[in-house]
């Protein structure tokens, strides 16, 4: 039971930085991103490449991250505030298309094989209370952890005052001065960077291949929209809470239903509580 | 204004005529010439036109009433398989046909209740979520769907016929119905509504349209030409299993829908050719082709909101061309023109959502 | 675009509804006299066969060169092209050149619908040799069947049972039936199992089904079902641990047999792993590289000989694929399209100068009295229907040794007890 949990943890904790990633970018473009996963990819791959040019893991990652963040503003700048006048119906399609071609790209730049990507505790356990735990498994959730305190307090920071300011009302918030380009290419360069980080774990615990987001969008997709889109604390716990019931339900039930409980977790939003669990869920715009 | 408005009465008729007469020499010819193909080039037209009933579908629903439904290759899928398991129970093959298009069309109609209570991104990620619960079910339907191993597709054929050249007449003849029936739903208050709930959902509450009724019927509309389109690609393809009906599918039909042209009733039919045609010449190309297909469909959000069915409006409007056509319009059309916007129920500058361009295909002026 | 108004609309639709359906009757009644013209690629044994001219054989291909099974693609090329290279170097079949068009399918199914179309329809190939064996292939059973034409050799699909197609070596199934009996022999009876949500799956519950009865006190433990491309396969590793089996059958993709070898490491489980040539890779390190030393000691079916065997067939072909310039030249599929391209052409050769597909037919079944032995390849002896058409059950198993990451066989080629 407990290594259900722990393992559930785990994977929760990837389900939770891509929510967290999610919420971070509606908050500035207001556009659920569906190229999270593969844009955290890029920073994966770049952290394997840097390993891989025998760089110490720490100096790799953080290098990914750095990497991961650049390319947020990029395509921030280069694709998705072009479109900012066309509304939110582009934009949704637009990180499609972003998704579809960094598939590719990755796929042609880093071959179809499934990679390593080796942190210094990888394939390393500890027993605790008899139980066999991983030690990426421990890294993850503390990690996760990190990062939904450390976002929940950049929203309080001035920073993240104007990025708020603008999810709510864009153009009260342009009234009194907050630049929304900026703003803009910060929440993409910071969603980019957890999605890495979210991407990063899961690799090194898993393999790392131009595929390996494919699984994780529609349970991170589903954690964003149990907290409306817009508290980052609400995406965090919702990515553990589905994270564990998969892994019960395959313990218990059947790895095959795994796959199910995002979906149902979906459908008992929707006909529960539509604008999500979190209290300070705003209701949507329309597309 | 498409140009016929700034013609003369008399030659719009006859550019009317002219287009009628041109439609029946082209189905004519889909109907004469592929038997002399061979059965590759029957079996891509064949899919061509299964994607276009499809992509048809979606059209609907994303182009035509501004619904960012993302569930269509589960719906498309759910066609595949309810029509392959009512024929491999001994049912003809229309009926199945029908009967699995208005089982998809009711099970379209439904689940948009729950979706009635929400908009935008969180009606995206519930139908995906929906279109995933579908594949699941193929996946864990046990003996009645195969499971994930699938089902082979009894095909029908007509006597004398081979497999590839039947299904191919059953599917353009549901080509041809399925535009037909939604070429004169586009003109009938249906189109004009839909538009309304896609540009201006409120204002179209507040003008006494019964937005709820509408959206259940496009919802269910759209879930319909989704599965005909499936038991047709199930005919086609002969055999079917969970992973055809996944999300890449669907990523598909968009790519084809915005390359197309949302909106324009035959962007689906260009959106589908494109697909077909560019695979075929891009075949040895592997990934690059991929690379390629997520390139354009990024180009064409950005600069061609209209896709390629808008590309001659867009060429006659532009620099040389245009000027000329301008300068003839300045001439005679002026007047005519105000009088059919202002009779449009549609405001010409849609807010928000100007991805998917104007009604096009007359519908301002078919009004009037 | 149209444009109708009022009544006229509606007359213009009526008119084009009748239209279309006026000239799909018209299609209908001059079916008769088109059938013989669509069905050009249909009947045989005609004097002129597709694919034939005085001085070449054109044979095609369908294969997952990019996409997800790039790896297994590209080496099934990579024995296709290195071949034909050696067959037309050194004279050819009977002074006749070969000529191999092999498509890329992406892995996606219904690209390899339209290749093998493409290949029978339009580029007339005289027979389908060594395509892979995706799940798409059971999409084009009903077309091969009407075409007629060979297919020689498709990797580990099941049996269709069709006139036309042979299945040369051992299936998934009977792979997974030989590691089955293996277990026994070394007297595991506990056997856990894990396979993904599609054929691959279904292929080791076949196998399960079929051989654990065979083995009084043998039973299956742990069966755990994988959802098709996850990344997450822990629960299902542990629900098998849970269940305190001796042994473990995978059968699902590469990447999750490394994941699932890592878990395993990761939790302690150290029992003995198999799965088929397809699943493990092996020969190759696509699969258990990931695992790094928790691969140690895995068990991998082979349908083909190690390409590091020291065989004089093998040699031969070590000695071509060093030449091969693409990739996965030296991979366990090159060797496999390899022998059986060699196969094909030793079909042909014992056909004499009658190249019609019903010769080839004729021929075929009758190898089980005078079978094919290439040396690499058990020997091939395909017989008439109804399964006569599986020419082959016999594999090998080899162990996997993460120290020195090659493979080395402890079982040579056997079939499934029966």
């Amino acid at each position: 039971m407990l290594q259900y949990i722990i393992n559930g943890l785990q994977s929760g904790s990837w389900y939770s930085l891509l929510a967290v990633s999610i919420v971070i970018v509606m908050k500035a473009s207001d556009v659920p991103n569906f190229a999270v996963a593969n844009m955290g990819l890029v920073g994966a791959f770049l952290a394997y490449s840097f390993v891989s040019a025998h760089l110490p893991f720490g100096v790799a990652v953080v290098l990914g991250l750095l990497g991961a963040a650049l390319f947020g503003v990029i395509i921030d700048r280069a694709v998705i505030q072009r479109l900012g006048d066309k509304g939110h119906f582009p934009l949704l399609l637009m990180t499609i298309g972003i998704s579809l071609s960094l598939a590719a790209a990755l796929e042609l730049i880093w071959g179809t094989n499934s990679l390593s990507l080796n942190a210094p505790w990888s394939n390393k356990t500890v027993h605790l209370a008899g139980q066999i735990i991983n030690w990426d498994g421990i890294v993850t959730i503390a990690t996760g952890l990190v990062i939904a305190i450390a976002i929940t307090w950049f929203f309080h920071t001035t920073a993240g005052v104007r990025m708020r300011a603008v999810a709510e009302n864009r153009s009260a918030a342009r009234l009194v001065g907050v630049r929304i380009s900026r703003v803009s290419g910060l929440a993409w360069g910071i969603g980019t960077a957890v999605a890495a980080l979210a991407m990063i774990l899961q690799t090194e615990s898993s393999v790392l291949s131009y595929t390996a987001g494919d699984a994780l969008l529609v349970p991170a997709f589903v954690a964003a929209t149990a907290a409306g889109f817009t508290s980052p604390v609400g995406a965090y716990v919702a990515g553990l809470v589905i994270g564990v019931l998969e892994n019960l339900t395959g313990g218990y039930i059947s790895t095959a239903l795994q796959s199910v409980v995002a979906l149902v977790v979906v459908v008992l939003i929707l006909l529960l509580r539509p604008s999500g669990f979190t209290r300070t869920a705003l209701a949507r715009r329309e597309v | 204004m498409p140009p016929h408005d700034l013609l003369p009465d008399g030659n719009r008729r006859g550019r009317r005529w002219a287009k009628l007469a041109s439609l029946i020499v082209l189905i004519t010819l889909l109907a004469v010439v592929p038997p002399a193909m061979n059965s590759y080039d029957q079996y891509l037209i064949t899919l061509t036109l299964v994607y276009a009933i499809t992509t048809l579908g979606l059209n609907v629903l994303i182009g035509w009433t501004g619904q960012l439904s993302l569930a269509h290759a589960g719906v498309f899928g759910l066609g595949a398989y309810l029509s392959t398991i009512l024929i491999q129970h001994g049912w003809g093959f229309v009926p199945s046909l029908l009967v699995a298009g208005l089982g998809s069309a009711i099970v379209g109609g439904l689940v948009v209740f729950p979706a009635l209570r929400f908009s935008g991104f969180t009606l995206a990620v519930a139908s995906l979520a929906f279109a995933s619960v579908i594949v699941q079910l193929f996946d864990n339907g046990g003996s009645v769907t195969g499971g994930g191993g699938g089902l082979a597709v009894p095909v029908f054929q007509f006597s004398g016929l081979s497999q590839t050249m039947s299904t191919y007449y059953v599917t353009l003849i549901s080509t041809v119905l399925c535009f037909v029936v939604a070429h004169r739903m586009r003109h009938l208050r249906f189109g004009r509504v839909a538009f309304s709930i896609r540009d201006t959902e409120i204002a179209a509450v507040v003008s006494g349209i019964r937005v709820v009724r509408y959206k259940v019927f496009v919802f269910a509309f759209a879930a319909f030409l989704g599965a005909i389109g499936g038991a047709l690609y199930a005919q086609l393809e002969t055999f079917i299993f969970p992973v055809m009906f996944s999300t890449n599918t669907l990523v598909l039909m968009l790519v084809m829908l915005f390359l197309g042209g949302a909106s324009s009733l035959y962007g689906p039919i260009f959106g589908a050719i494109f697909a077909v045609v560019m695979v075929e010449l891009l075949q040895s190309f592997g990934s690059y082709q991929d690379l390629l297909y997520g390139l354009l469909l990024m180009l064409v959000i950005g600069v061609l909101p209209g896709g390629m069915a808008s590309l001659p409006e867009r060429l006659r409007t532009s620099h040389l061309l245009g000027r000329a056509v301008r300068g003839v319009a300045s001439r005679f059309g002026r007047g005519r023109q105000d009088e059919a916007t202002a009779a449009s129920p549609v405001p010409p500058t849609a807010t928000g959502s100007s991805l998917v361009d104007d009604p096009g295909d007359g519908v301002e002026s078919g009004v009037a | 675009m149209m444009t109708f108004n009022g009544h006229r609309r509606r007359r213009a639709a009526a008119a084009v509804t009748a239209l279309a359906v006026g000239s799909l009757l018209a299609a209908c009644g001059s079916t008769t006299s088109n059938a013989s013209g669509s069905g050009s690629g249909s009947s045989s044994s005609s004097s002129s066969v597709p694919g034939i001219t005085s001085n070449t054989i054109t044979i095609g291909a369908t294969e997952p060169i990019t996409g997800k099974a790039a790896t297994a693609g590209q080496g099934l090329e990579a024995g296709i092209k290195i071949a034909t290279q050696y067959i037309n170097a050194h004279g050819g079949v009977n002074g006749k050149k070969i000529n191999a068009i092999i498509l890329d399918d992406g892995f996606i199914q219904s690209r390899e619908i339209a290749n093998i179309r493409q290949l029978v329809s339009q580029d007339h190939v005289y027979a389908i040799v060594d395509p892979a064996g995706s799940q798409g292939i059971a999409g084009t059973w009903d077309f091969m069947k009407q075409a007629g034409t060979p297919m020689w050799g498709p990797i580990s699909p099941s049996d269709p049972k069709l006139p036309n197609v042979y299945l040369l070596v051992a299936s998934r199934t009977a792979q997974q039936e030989v590691a089955i009996d293996y277990f026994a022999k070394q007297g595991l009876t506990r056997i856990a199992a894990i396979g993904e949500d599609d054929d691959l799956g279904l292929s080791l519950k076949d196998a399960l089904a079929q051989q654990v009865p065979k083995h009084p006190g043998m039973k299956v433990v742990a069966n755990e079902t994988l959802p098709v491309s996850t990344s997450d396969v822990s629960a299902a590793v542990l629900a098998v641990k849970n269940a305190n089996p001796q042994a473990l059958i995978i059968s699902t993709n590469n990447t999750s047999v490394g994941l699932i070898l890592k878990e395993m490491g990761n939790l302690g489980l150290h029992i003995p792993a198999y799965a088929d040539q397809g699943a493990a890779n092996t020969g190759g390190v696509g699969a258990v590289g990931p695992a790094g030393s928790a691969a140690n000691g895995f068990l991998g079916g082979l349908q083909v000989d190690l390409p590091t065997s020291n065989t004089q067939a093998v040699q031969t072909w070590r000695a071509q694929a060093q030449q091969y310039s693409g990739p996965q030249g030296l991979s366990a599929f090159s060797l496999q399209t390899y022998m059986q391209e060699m196969a094909f052409v030793e079909v042909l050769k014992r056909m004499g100068s009658d190249y019609s597909w019903s010769n080839f037919q004729k021929t075929a079944n009758g190898l089980a009295s005078n079978p094919i032995t290439l040396g690499a390849l058990p020997p091939i002896a395909c017989g008439p229907l109804p399964d006569g058409h599986t020419c082959g059950n016999q594999s090998e198993i080899a162990k996997f040794d993460a120290t020195t990451q090659t493979w080395s066989v402890i079982q040579g080629f056997t079939a499934p007890q029966s």
